[in-house]
């Protein structure tokens, strides 16, 4: 009975052990990991992905990280303490290969026929040193003023020709009981967009090329250039007008994608995933149909539109998969899969032989590009960044110091660039 | 045995304890004051000493400044209230009354919750528009007392505060109850037969004999709320802008900016803080003790 019993023991322990063995022995493949901001719309990356587990048998599992500073600051810690993922999203430019070294941690996409495929201005774009390190993806878009095309109809407004138009905009808007201009506080985040596309209206005319071109080498200071405070004091204005919501400082990215559905809200300054997140909530076609987009108006015109570039995709060739995650980005890069992203998020496209349509906010965009009336966010333009952007607005917005916040700017400015070891800093 | 050897004989059994000690503690911390003394950030591929170059840049930063004064303001106000709150709750429960135990338990349960999970119940109960607070407020008749709590830079730090408090309060008011219960129940019969009204018993015999747990509660509160960090995070994330900043939400900010050195010594004066605050605080309340 004993050895009866030992037999029948040992043999489902065999088993226990044998079992996901043999299990795991079965399944093929590799399964990469994808971090992206958690504002993405990843319906197209959900079907690539299943494209690609079709044909190879690899899996990809997408991680999504918060938005905004937030994501970057995130993915720096990461790679400093070498927890790489096998690829990653990231804001466009070449400002990224210094923030990630990308010599001693990236992979080199420079002589990869993918290149060829893409819109000569991105590949210049994206070029430093005559090295590639970064796949842009996604499409051309722009921060700006969203707004409701069915709120402005019932106002009696169109699209305003400069400043005081924007202005009357906002207060007929509060007399009929809409929320003039919504200001996500408290994510943080969009509250840097109002700043960040008035730079393109009012600073870069005000410093020119030259101007930026300085404040790359650090010859001019955040808090030398009146054009910026002014900027700032017009958002602050906005506010204390009584243009933007009550409990300004609790406003959410949520909250403000929910109201502007609702149609209770007229304008709100955002970044171009704001359509994609409305597209999710409300459908394509309220996006279609009631969000269009204008720069913000200048006191003399209508503005410069800002330009944010596609993303990009980075792969640190530091892991062990590295060639698995190389050969997905070239896989998704392949025109029916570019195709499938630009039917999801339509835009204007980076990839020369894509097919893509537009929704007619982003028409209007390339409006402004078409007449030579856009530039590219200057956060894009820059080698060292505005960290602290956020909480430095918001602290703005509590106290009203438009110097103090400038001076704030300037000081983590010029620190991020110290310690990316830029020259001049 | 020699008796040197029979001296020596009860260091053989402290050396493990101390070698764990000073390898998780002594060595992290002897590090973490070289590294505040050197540039090291998340682009250097080289560290280069630089003397209190950090720790001059943390006095010149305003922001530091403010986030010591809300950590003390913070540290101060829970560690008062909580005692207060829980001495009362203890007090209280101490007594014969129905549902005692039942009592007992409700007021320790915030305890056991996570602070993430409280952090994120209060932000829905704070809310502005759709709070229960503020709901209930409104319902009411106090309207005029419905605020944004968490996002007015008036009522920020003093709702993380408040949710602190409501969290802890029932441990303290535990290590009260095990003081209160230590005290031999003749001293409560010889102080009626004297004629003894609560105040006095209070005053004479339960507060003297509970020192014990108030060096405790006082001592693990401050430290403990000096500390702080999850339920800012949560609350506030130390706005709206820095109103609610404090020592660890900044010394986090450094980190994720990537700037290691400047982060490690924010770290280390949270440090000496702690310790030129908690030091003679539990030192005076041992005196206490030996003196009552």
């Amino acid at each position: 009975m004993k050895r009866k019993f030992s037999r029948t023991l040992i043999a489902v322990l065999a088993m226990a052990i044998l079992l996901p063995l043999s299990m795991g022995a079965q399944t093929k493949g590799v399964t990469l990991t994808m971090v992206v901001q958690n504002t993405t719309n990843t319906a197209a990356y959900e079907a690539i992905f299943a494209a690609f587990k079709a044909k190879t048998g690899n899996s990809v599992e997408i991680q999504a990280l918060p938005a905004g500073e937030e994501y970057g600051r995130l993915m720096q810690t990461r790679f400093a303490t070498k927890d790489y993922p096998d690829l990653f999203e990231m804001d466009p430019g070449t400002k990224q290969y210094i923030k990630f070294r990308a010599d001693e941690t990236l992979y080199d996409w420079t002589n990869d026929p993918i290149i060829g495929r893409i819109a000569a201005s991105t590949v210049d774009f994206q070029t430093l040193d005559a090295k590639i390190y970064g796949i842009p993806w996604g499409s051309t878009g722009s921060y700006g003023v969203y707004y409701n095309k069915a709120v402005f109809k019932a106002l009696g407004k169109t699209v305003p020709n400069n400043w005081a138009d924007f202005v009357a905009i906002a207060k007929a808007a509060k007399a009929a009981g809409y929320i003039p201009l919504y200001e996500a506080v408290k994510t943080g985040w969009p509250l840097q967009v109002f700043s960040l596309a008035g730079w393109t209206t009012f600073v870069d005319p005000a410093i020119g090329d030259a101007g930026v071109r300085k404040l790359e080498k650090n010859e001019l200071r955040l808090n030398a250039i009146p054009a910026f405070a002014d900027v700032l004091k017009r958002q602050y204005d906005l506010m204390k007008a009584g243009y933007t919501q009550d409990n300004v400082l609790s406003g959410t990215y949520e909250e403000q994608q929910e109201l502007f559905g609702q149609g209770k809200i007229a304008m709100v300054t955002e970044i171009p995933a704001f359509m994609s997140a409305i597209e999710q909530k409300f459908g394509k076609q309220f996006v279609v149909d009631n969000i269009g987009w204008f720069p913000l108006p200048s006191d003399k015109d209508k503005g410069i539109a800002m330009l944010s570039p596609a993303g990009q995709i980075l792969v640190p060739r530091l892991t062990k998969n590295y060639k698995v995650a190389v050969d997905l980005v070239r896989f998704m890069t392949e025109k029916a899969n570019v195709d499938t992203l630009y039917k999801v998020l339509p835009g204007i496209p980076v990839y020369s032989e894509a097919t893509s349509s537009l929704y007619p906010a982003q028409a209007d965009v390339l409006a402004f590009v078409k007449a030579g009336k856009a530039k590219i966010n200057i956060q894009n333009r820059l080698s060292s960044s505005f960290i602290d952007y956020p909480k430095i607005l918001q602290a703005l917005f509590i106290d009203g110091n438009v110097t103090a916040a400038l001076n704030q700017l300037d000081e983590n400015y010029r620190k991020t660039g110290q310690a990316r070891a830029l020259p001049g800093f | 045995m020699t008796n040197i050897q029979r001296q020596n004989y009860p260091y053989w059994f402290l050396f493990p304890a101390f070698a764990v000690f000073g390898l998780l503690f002594l060595l992290p911390t002897g590090t973490g004051l070289y590294y505040s003394l050197t540039d090291w950030n998340i682009n250097t591929t080289a560290i280069h000493f630089v003397g209190l170059k950090n720790f001059r840049d943390l006095f010149a930063d305003k922001k530091l400044t403010a986030a010591l004064a809300h950590t003390l303001v913070y540290a101060f106000s829970v560690t008062i209230l909580r005692n207060a709150i829980g001495l009362g709750l203890a007090l209280m429960l101490n007594t014969k009354m129905r549902l005692r135990g039942f009592f007992r338990t409700v007021f320790f349960l915030p305890y056991v919750i996570s602070p993430i999970i409280i952090g994120y119940l209060f932000t829905a109960i704070y809310h502005p528009a759709h709070g229960l607070l503020n709901e209930g407020l409104k319902l009411v008749g106090l309207r005029f007392m419905a605020v944004d709590w968490l996002n007015d830079p008036k009522f920020a730090l003093l709702s993380t505060i408040l949710v602190d408090v409501w969290r802890t309060s029932g441990f303290t008011m535990v290590i009260y109850l095990a003081g209160l219960q230590l005290i031999p129940t003749e001293l409560f019969e010889s102080a009626a037969l004297d004629g003894a009204r609560y105040p006095q018993t209070f005053r004479y015999i339960m507060f003297p004999l509970i020192a014990p747990s108030l060096t405790v509660n006082l001592t693990l509160s401050l430290i403990g709320t000096m500390k702080v960090f999850v339920m800012i995070l949560v609350l506030t994330n130390g706005g709206p802008g820095y109103t609610t900043e404090v020592i660890n939400t900044y010394v986090m900010t450094a980190f994720s900016l990537g700037l290691y050195g400047q982060g490690t010594a924010a770290n280390l004066l949270l440090t000496a803080l702690i310790i030129l605050i908690g030091a003679p605080v539990l030192v005076l309340l041992r005196k206490r003790e030996v003196a009552l």
